[in-house]
């Protein structure tokens, strides 16, 4: 045992004569934050730097250096006494114990060495009060901590309403709201505008607004180039919720498992979106397996952050230091996200599956009058197909005297693709033999002419091998039927090109364009090209036929559509060598690109130049030739229906017409089918992953330990009942056993309300974070919005109603010098709005603010350059928006996660590419910047400064006095009202003496000035307004 | 109360003004201590750290985004043997005294080569531009976490009040330069962002082009009566003193800072030999206007700026290596000389740490074979200090053969990073943040070593 030195034994005497005097103390608010800071990490949960086989955290184990009331005999105090080498803490771990602390343990086991467990891991408790109210219940522990046990009197009517206004809207109240609360002396005046404001749609955009820091909300996708994805439908849905007072518990299960919940509304998969907010990649040299990790870790760490209040992703690679949370006990919470069906490789253009797609309300309501009308138009079709036997008979019996319309017997054909499939994934090719084509890329039949051809969409293109081996001095023709595409440009139809050898080989191209023909040793030295003046139709089948006479010369090509020679213009013709390559012939596409768009049939190939006869006859044949020469009883129900068809669409007017009009009402519903936006939901594998602790929390480093999905040791098992799964994980959180979760919650609204939160640690309910303010008040909120129904509106507006909340901010120096933080709550809270409520507030008493609900982001003024991003090319771009949307709310401003608007994030808006539960609130001189000088503000001052002059009163008093409530609900003091008419003056003489500047001033912004008032004027109440608007009561909730 | 009564009240408030101007840290990181009763951790630290003794008061950090091709500037790979290999392409020569090699491309540095400390044998984790941008600037290269110039912000302050601590040129994405979870004063303030046109970019709304000056000052000066008397109101609640001065420093920063920007006052020779204006858009070389940058670095460093940022884009030379990278070296060449010169005229350099690299290097090119195309390589690349207290017209470090990676000294940024932040006598392991839980700093939790070799 080390030997005490006379110091340390007078210390020790000291120490217990002290004890007697002082409070007691209290395990969890004293003692375990030093054990937890100063201990912890050598004898702590971590097993790994365990030292002396010692744990400090388990009561048992601190038995052995523990003697209850006696701390002259227990080596814990020993050894923090100590000055030889067995001191604690040791001198190379760079801890020690402050006077205060070594005071504080001494007395702890004076006092008995009194042990509890962790506060929040035990469920809270309501202790028992004489008040009803929650209200009164706030107002009574309060008062037990705070001087004399008094509360400050209550703030004045103005301060209330702009106050609770701020709070609970994000806005400042209007004067007619002002004028109206100050007029009502009943009992219950602010009860009601705290009811109204409750039930103001503003109310939700407020409340999410805070919750889009925790959810990590943003409009892209954060990693690499940092690209747009549409995810405005859950921040819209999180704001209903709100809205409809959807109780936490099941806000928070759609949240983290609405994809799960049997027999889920829209908004509950909606909102199933929370934990695809992550930060996503799809960077080419990335490891997807590296990212997909991280989004689980991300995801852990946001669950357990938002609903747990714990630094869980300390224990990611090893145990935690501080906390009972085991690395095991990490991956099973993991495992629960492991599972996720969303990949490593995500994209940076849109959503990302799995989605969800939302209809537009307003298409909907038009969809069935639409869908009737196609019904009707398809039971026409079905009558004229019956009503018109008779004419389709004798139809047939005219065009078969004569064979030639049906089948023109044409020498020389060898090669001739039908596509009379129409199903699976290869065409056959018939003459002389069969050869199968492979359709490569999306397979797509469509309705011909007659039977079937293939659609193609720019990756399609059909491999019939290597045939027709033409060499230059062959004579040949090839050709089909085709239909491009509105708007495309060339493309094969077919070729037998080799690209990579100087293009050797022939083809056919064409599109909504011209056609050309190519015949290729080696481009463009040694070739043959011609193209045709004139373009093909879009949308209309066309019968195009090349002819070449082997001459090797231009003029030896004819180019025939629909039977007529059409002219061509020469682009190359010197070719001199061969033209046979190895490559395969393609339809649809060369090798390897050059892709045609839209429809192909009926190609074929000949072995000799057609005569412009018979490419006419081609282009006149009975399509359905084939199946006429079918003897009648032997044609299938498919072929007579081809044959029906065929005849309905081209011999009868009234047919085409209704099929036109099939086709047009078809394209409309499909149209307003088309889903407004997509979220992106969370979604599970079929079969989920296993799962293994992953050594040092490194992706590539899995060990051999599995584990199985399930909740931390040190918290209440999950409930039998319950799935183990994501479904099983939200609704433990809301077991009535759960220690954290309303603990947790509650102490986010508190923080909203009063600046600071119960426990000032909102994401830490650890042994790192901060022990509460007001334990029991905390418990007793807790517990009474659990026992609610998880009632947010309710819980809050007892918050709003208790005599705490409603204390003037205002106080005498001694007492605020003896609580700066305001901890103890002996006056009301001041602070600094955040910086989207600076923002609306000059919107709205500008006038400028538009008001509307909910929508994609809007960029409102932001400098051009700040998206651009180092080594990365072809990044979207920021433009600046125009009109409306300059004036929203901030909730719907654009949020480029790598580059936020940057007058939000100098006010304290966090990025949003991780999880915060708590704003910084700084003040640095930029912000000063931003209100003075920013566009944004500069012509909400102009606009104020209208809305100012617009007042019925003439007399500059009555106007600042207007002018000034409206920004700070109160009336200026006669001094005040001095200096702003003092400034008014000067600034006249500014202005008066400087139009220029006048105009300079007046020109910032993009609304339209009310040129009816005298520029000078109009300047000088800007300045007015802007000084106003920049007050430090402007920018601060008293 | 008029103006003047105001203002005269205000007089007993002098102690607190002087102290803060006092103060060593600077005014930012005192008041906020003061003003948001933030944990005092960091203070205690500053005290510890601060008896470490500092060989530089400054950083001019010089980031090259793409890779420099390390090979064909500093690291000098001649061939060996009978078998062609992979190394230098460009002719070197030894400079100075020193007699330390520098490629042909850079006549201009060379000149400076005993005043340069090169590392050859840096390496990083991973080829991939956008995370190892941000390794380079924060230690990290998944997560979000702040840059190195708003820890050394956040560890020291700034020098001069009227402007921010941390200033980024020609800035690359907001990652790079953003203090994160330290306080939001401590992010880099940006000068220019990527493509913009450096002569016109300025302080983001720092320019109330709105307002005459003097107009402005009367707006404020009323602006802060009426704070006062909110004051008085208030009972002296820290919170809105903290504002108004805040206020105050946003004016002056207004003054301030635009007189750096405005190069009126320097010679037709200085501009000449900083080649301001000169941009060059060669292939992957953007025209960044690298001249008034470094003029810029001067004059915020001669201002006590603690950390200037300087950029330029372009190094990602894949294809076209010889052309672009011509271009790319004769961007820097001229300006940087002229930096290292007039630093060491105006006896800035002693204290002032120049540090120059990208987020990885460039395999080298095989002589005579044809090929003109590199890739990345993360496994071996150089960075050189110069200033500042480092040791001049030295080499450390070496690759292999071929340049291939780091065999000998080898320095991980966050080596690099002890490294530097022991120059201005901060410690790597003591300059941390509590947050989230757990204690944070610039180089993470692994193990980082000072590389004390580079000091004189």
């Amino acid at each position: 045992m080390p030997r005490f030195t006379s110091a340390v034994v007078f210390l020790l005497l000291l120490a217990s004569a002290y004890v007697q005097a002082e409070d007691p103390i209290e395990f969890d608010r004293d003692i375990r934050p030093i054990l937890s800071d100063k201990c912890y990490y050598c004898h702590g949960p971590d097993h790994e730097h365990r030292e002396a086989d010692l744990r400090l955290d388990i009561r048992e184990q601190t038995e052995a250096v523990l003697t209850p009331g006696d701390s002259e005999h227990s080596e814990i105090i020993i050894r923090i006494l100590s000055e030889d080498d067995g001191r604690m803490p040791p001198v190379e771990s760079k801890k020690s114990l402050t006077t205060e602390e070594i005071k504080k343990l001494t007395q702890w086991v004076q006092q008995g060495a009194k042990w509890s467990e962790h506060w929040s891991f035990t469920p809270p408790r309501k202790n028992e009060l004489s008040a009803d109210l929650a209200r009164d219940v706030i107002d009574d522990f309060v008062r037990r901590q705070t001087p004399e046990n008094q509360l400050a009197e209550q703030a004045a009517k103005e301060t209330l309403i702009r106050r609770v206004t701020f709070d609970l809207t994000g806005l400042p109240p209007t004067l007619e709201e002002i004028d109206e609360f100050l007029k009502d002396n009943s009992a219950d005046a602010f009860e009601q505008v705290v009811d109204r404001l409750l039930q103001s749609p503003r109310y939700g955009q407020r409340m999410t607004l805070a919750w889009l820091d925790a959810a990590r909300y943003g409009d892209t996708s954060v990693y690499h180039a940092d690209g747009p994805r549409n995810m405005w439908a859950w921040r819209d849905a999180i704001v209903d919720a709100y809205n409809q007072n959807m109780p936490f518990s099941d806000f928070s299960i759609a949240q983290l498992a609405g994809d799960l919940v049997p027999d889920a509304t829209e908004q509950q998969r909606i909102l199933a979106g929370f934990n695809r907010n992550n930060g996503t990649t799809d960077e080419g040299g990335a490891i997807a397996e590296e990212y997909r990790v991280e989004y689980v870790v991300d995801r852990v760490k946001t669950t357990s952050s938002v609903w747990l209040g714990l630094t869980m992703e300390c224990a990611q690679c090893h145990d935690h230091k501080y906390d009972p949370i085991s690395q095991e006990d990490y991956y099973r919470f993991y495992a629960f996200f492991n599972a996720s069906s969303d990949g490593g490789m995500q994209t940076r253009k849109g959503n990302a599956a799995p989605l969800l797609e939302i209809a537009d309300p307003a298409n909907e309501a038009k969809l069935p009058s639409v869908k009737k009308a196609r019904e009707a138009t398809e039971k026409a079709i079905a009558e004229l197909e019956q009503s018109s036997n008779d004419q389709l008979i004798s139809w047939i019996d005219e065009v078969t005297k004569d064979s030639q319309t049906i089948r023109p017997n044409l020498d020389g054909c060898f090669f001739r693709a039908a596509f009379i499939e129409g199903e699976g994934d290869t065409a056959t090719a018939s003459l002389p033999s069969e050869v199968s084509g492979k359709i490569n890329g999306k397979t797509q039949w469509t309705p011909s002419r007659v039977d079937w051809g293939l659609k193609f969409d720019g990756q399609t293109f059909v491999d019939f091998g290597k045939i027709a081996d033409f060499e230059r001095t062959d004579a040949f023709s090839y050709g089909g039927w085709i239909k491009p595409r509105k708007g495309s440009g060339q493309g094969a139809v077919l070729a037998k090109m080799d690209n990579s050898n100087g293009f050797r080989g022939y083809d056919i191209l064409t599109g909504a364009a011209p056609v050309s023909v190519h015949l290729i040793h080696n481009w463009p030295g040694n070739a043959i090209k011609v193209t045709t003046k004139k373009k093909l139709v879009a949308d209309k089948w066309q019968h195009v036929m090349m002819t070449y006479d082997g001459s090797s010369k231009a003029s030896g090509i004819h180019i025939y559509v629909d039977g007529k020679d059409w002219e061509w213009k020469i682009e190359q013709d010197g070719l001199s060598e061969t033209i046979r390559t190895e490559k395969t012939l393609l339809v649809g596409s060369r090798h390897p690109d050059s892709r045609f768009k839209g429809e192909i049939d009926e190609v074929q190939a000949y072995s000799r130049a057609l005569t412009a006869e018979e490419t006419k006859i081609l282009s006149e044949i009975t399509p359905i030739g084939d199946l006429l020469e079918i003897p009648f009883e032997k044609r299938s129900e498919p072929q007579q229906l081809a044959i029906r068809r065929y005849y309905l669409r081209n011999e009868h007017e009234e047919y085409s017409s209704l099929e036109e009009q099939l086709q047009s009402l078809t394209s409309q519903i499909s149209e307003l089918s088309k889903p407004m936006t997509s979220v992106m939901v969370m979604g599970d594998m079929e079969s989920p992953r296993e799962t293994f602790i992953l050594s040092r929390g490194a992706y590539d480093s899995p060990t051999d330990q599995k584990v199985e999905a399930g909740t931390p040791n040190a918290l209440p098992s999950i409930s039998n009942e319950l799935p183990i799964n994501r479904l099983g994980l939200a609704k433990w959180l809301f077991q009535d056993d759960h220690p954290l979760t309303a603990r947790v919650a509650i102490n986010r609204y508190w923080q909203m309300l009063f600046g600071e939160g119960l426990v000032s640690t909102p994401q830490d309910f650890g042994a790192q974070g901060q022990f509460p303010s007001h334990p029991m008040l905390l418990d007793w909120l807790a517990t009474d919005f659990r026992e609610s129904g998880w009632d947010t509106k309710r819980i809050l507006k007892e918050m709003l109603m208790s005599k705490t909340y409603q204390q003037t901010s205002a106080c005498d120096p001694e007492a605020y010098q003896s609580d700066p933080g305001n901890r103890l709550l002996a006056r009301g809270s001041r602070f600094r709005l955040p910086g989207e409520s600076i923002r609306d507030a000059a919107l709205q008493v500008s006038g400028l603010l538009v008001d509307q609900y909910g929508g994609p982001g809007v960029k409102p003024y932001q400098p051009p350059g700040l998206w651009a991003e180092v080594g990365l090319g072809g990044n979207p771009k920021f433009v600046q928006d125009h009109g409306d949307k300059l004036y929203r709310r901030s909730l719907y401003t654009y949020w480029k996660r790598s580059a936020p608007p940057p007058a939000m994030q100098i006010f304290d808006a966090p990025t949003r590419e991780k999880c915060t539960v708590k704003r910084a609130r700084t003040n640095t001189p930029l912000q000063a910047l931003v209100t003075l000088n920013d566009t944004q503000f500069v012509e909400a001052a102009r606009n104020f400064a209208e809305r100012i002059l617009e007042n019925e009163s003439k007399d500059d008093s009555n106007r600042l006095r207007n002018g000034f409530r409206r920004v700070t609900a109160r009336f200026p003091k006669e001094q005040e009202l001095n200096v702003l008419l003092d400034l008014l003056g000067k600034a006249r003489q500014t202005y008066q003496a400087d139009q220029d500047a006048a105009a300079a001033l007046l020109a910032v912004g993009e609304s339209k000035r009310n040129e009816a008032f005298q520029a000078d004027e109009h300047a000088a109440w800007t300045l007015v307004a802007s000084t106003i608007l920049n007050l430090d009561e402007a920018l601060t909730r008293e | 109360m008029n103006i003047n009564q105001v203002t005269n009240s205000l007089n007993h408030r002098v102690s607190r003004r002087s102290m803060l101007q006092n103060a060593s840290c600077g005014f930012g990181y005192l008041a906020l201590q003061a003003l948001c009763q933030q944990n005092l951790r960091a203070s205690e630290t500053l005290a510890t750290s601060h008896l470490k003794v500092a060989s530089a008061k400054r950083v001019i950090f010089m980031c090259m985004s793409g890779g420099p091709a390390q090979m064909d500037t500093f690291d000098y790979k001649p061939q060996t043997g009978k078998k062609p290999h992979p190394g230098s392409v460009y002719p070197f020569q030894q400079r100075g005294e020193s007699g330390m090699w520098i490629s042909d491309l850079l006549p201009q540095i060379a000149k400076h080569a005993d005043r340069l400390c090169v590392i050859n044998g840096m390496h990083a984790d991973t080829g991939n531009h956008a995370q190892s941008f941000l390794q380079m600037h924060t230690g990290e290269r998944l997560r979000k976490r702040p840059s190195i110039g708003s820890w050394i912000s956040y560890g020291l302050g700034s020098e001069n009040r009227n402007l921010p601590g941390f200033i980024s040129l020609n800035a690359a994405k907001p990652s790079v330069y953003s203090s994160e979870f330290l306080p939001t004063e401590f992010t880099g303030t940006p000068i220019g962002t990527n493509g913009e046109n450096m002569s016109q970019a300025t302080i983001r709304d720092i320019n109330g082009g709105q307002l005459p000056s003097s107009a402005q000052r009367q707006q404020l000066d009323f602006l802060q009566a009426m704070n006062r008397r909110h004051l008085a109101d208030r009972n002296r609640d820290a919170k809105l003193e903290g504002v108004i001065e805040t206020m105050e420093l946003a004016f002056r920063m207004q003054g301030s800072a635009q007189e750096i920007l405005n190069l009126n006052n320097e010679t037709a020779a200085t501009l000449e030999r900083y080649r301001v204006g000169k941009k060059l858009s060669v292939g992957t070389c953007r025209p960044t206007d690298f001249g008034r940058q470094c003029l810029l670095a001067r004059r915020f460093i001669e201002s006590g700026v603690r950390f200037v940022e300087v950029n330029h884009g372009g190094w990602d030379q894949h294809k076209n290596h010889r052309r672009d990278l011509e271009a790319n070296c004769e961007t820097i060449d001229a300006p940087i000389a002229a930096l290292l010169e007039d630093l060491a005229a105006r006896g800035l350099l002693d204290e002032t740490l120049i540090v120059w690299g990208g987020e990885f290097g460039r395999p080298g090119l095989v002589p005579e074979d044809g090929k003109d195309e590199t890739g990345h390589n993360e496994k071996g690349f150089t960075f050189w200090l110069a200033g500042g207290g480092t040791k001049a017209g030295y080499v450390h470090g070496k690759t292999s053969q071929s340049g291939a990676k780091a065999v000998e000294g080898k320095v991980h940024f966050r080596d690099l990073h002890a490294t530097i932040l022991h120059a201005l006598g901060l410690s790597h392991q003591t300059l941390n943040f509590d947050h989230e839980g757990r204690t944070h700093r610039l180089t993470g939790p692994e193990e980082a070593k000072v590389v004390h070799d580079l000091f004189a």
